[in-house]
């Protein structure tokens, strides 16, 4: 099947959905921090120049450290979101599958849809700021608790929220998204070291999870983004302004659970 | 700062060998400023300081102001951070010996006077980042090893590309298993990454155990059949890595 690649091009063609509210929660504010998510510059503020782009970039995908080879080395097949607006809910919980790997963790499927609770199981999008709190208070299920595309809790298996508080994410790192240019610089250099990011796109409504990242001389400031889409995509390409994330997280820590 | 204390010999001895650290690999070295020596006639305070404009923090370096015309030598050395305790002057002045363990930019400043009238130069010497440390001796070759490297997530970006990759590299990770090592399960980990109970993972915290208060990224291995945990700081790149697992020289 072919990769979906979403740029200035063809953006109109990916109507908006229903899963994200825009960012409230002020970059460095002290709400912000008080859910966990720390300033770039206080914590991972060694960007990759842009003069060495390139190299690290390539360098990263020969030795394959980013979070998209973890996922494909694994076969993780992909998440469907089927009929919900929990967008929101897949998109940070790709990003706790793909960490847990690279973590040396044993591969897990999870459940989003165990996440609905934040929006009181209705069929709502939601604030990813509000994702990682909730993600970091109660964790996510395993997959043999609760099937994607739904939102009826009543079809979980007995014992979820227990298992839910294996699988949290703890520390984040959150990104300045004021400049395109300098998100692009920020959003590469995380993935060259190895972090996915939680990312929402304002112009679609949606979330999703970063993963990768290709130099590409072809493309808005060279690069080609790797994302993990939940519509039974998996993998797909963003290029372009459109592929710069009006906000993006990058989880650097979760539960230890063997 | 530690270098100094016990260089003290070290010095005297570098002095008496008119060698200085200006000898050892990685260290810039200059005079400043030219010679231009006066008529003997015309007889005026001249202050020269032979030295290093570079090196690397923690190295003990040694100022030399023989080639100055004067008595009196008065030194001083200035930077943004507190220099007490970091230099220290041998041979009635004509030596100066500088060790600190703080990357900058430090001033050497240098006084001579000749009746009365006295010279001053100055010299900025950047003490750069330490090298990586020197990897440890290796193993008997045919040992194999439980793996487990503990870094501090927050700290990723101030850790080398080549560390990054150790810590981060798939392909990597398949070549020390291929040698026959094992990195533990959850064995890639954040200094605090919890269990659900908040405290740390039961099989991993010998290995965090060992490794705390002690500076990171390190790598932690323990023989196949369990046992006491080493630590070491993790090594410059993944062949560093590989030939230690290996035993490799």
């Amino acid at each position: 099947m072919a990769i979906i690649r979403i740029g200035d091009n063809n953006w109109r063609e990916f109507l908006p959905e229903n899963g994200i509210l825009e960012r409230t929660v002020l970059y460095g504010s002290p709400e912000a921090r008080a859910l966990g998510m720390v300033p770039i510059e206080d914590t991972l503020d060694v960007l990759i120049p842009w003069d060495d782009m390139k190299e690290r970039i390539d360098e990263a995908n020969r030795k394959r450290q980013m979070p998209v080879h973890y996922l494909e080395a694994a076969n993780h097949a992909p998440h469907n979101q089927g009929g919900t607006n929990y967008c929101w809910a897949y998109g940070i919980t790709l990003c706790l599958e793909a960490l847990r790997l690279m973590e040396n963790q044993p591969y897990r499927r999870l459940g989003p849809a165990s996440l609905g609770w934040l929006v009181d199981w209705r069929n709502r999008g939601h604030y990813l700021s509000s994702a990682i709190k909730g993600m970091w208070e109660r964790g996510v299920a395993s997959a043999e608790f609760c099937e994607d595309g739904t939102t009826d809790r009543e079809t979980f298996k007995a014992g979820w929220e227990d298992d839910a508080l294996n699988h949290k994410l703890h520390e984040w790192t959150d990104t300045d998204s004021s400049d395109d240019e300098h998100m692009a610089q920020q959003c590469a250099s995380l993935l060259v070291a190895g972090l996915p990011l939680y990312e929402a796109f304002n112009w679609w409504k949606h979330a999703l999870a970063r993963v990768g990242v290709v130099w590409d001389e072809k493309e808005r400031y060279n690069l080609r983004w790797i994302d993990w889409n939940s519509h039974g995509d998996g993998r797909i390409e963003m290029t372009g302004s459109r592929g710069i994330p009006d906000e993006a997280y990058a989880p650097r820590v979760s539960t230890v659970s063997l | 700062m530690r270098r100094l204390t016990f260089s003290l010999m070290l010095v005297l001895g570098m002095i008496g060998g008119l060698a200085t650290a200006a000898d050892a690999p990685g260290v810039v070295s200059t005079t400043v400023p030219p010679a231009a020596v006066p008529p003997a006639a015309d007889l005026a305070a001249m202050a020269v300081i032979d030295g290093p404009t570079e090196s690397v923090a923690g190295q003990l370096v040694v100022f030399d102001a023989a080639s100055s015309t004067g008595t009196g030598y008065d030194w001083l050395v200035s930077a943004d951070v507190n220099t007490d305790g970091l230099w220290q002057v041998f041979e009635d002045g004509r030596y100066l010996a500088f060790a600190s363990p703080i990357p900058g930019k430090y001033r050497i400043v240098l006084s001579v006077a000749v009746e009365g009238q006295s010279n001053v130069v100055e010299l900025t010497f950047q003490n750069g980042e330490p090298g990586p440390p020197p990897d440890p001796p290796p193993f008997p070759p045919g040992q194999k090893w439980q793996v487990v490297i503990v870094y501090e997530s927050a700290q990723l970006d101030n850790y080398s590309p080549e560390q990054q990759s150790i810590i981060k590299s798939l392909t990597f990770r398949e070549q020390v298993t291929a040698a026959g090592h094992k990195i533990l399960s959850g064995g890639i980990i954040d200094q605090g990454a919890p269990s659900r109970t908040g405290e740390p993972p039961k099989s991993l915290a010998p290995y965090l155990a060992a490794a705390k208060s002690k500076s990171l990224p390190r790598l932690c291995i323990s023989a196949m059949t369990g046992g006491t945990v080493q630590t070491f700081p993790l090594m410059a790149d993944e062949a560093a890595v590989l030939n230690f697992l290996n035993g490799v020289k």
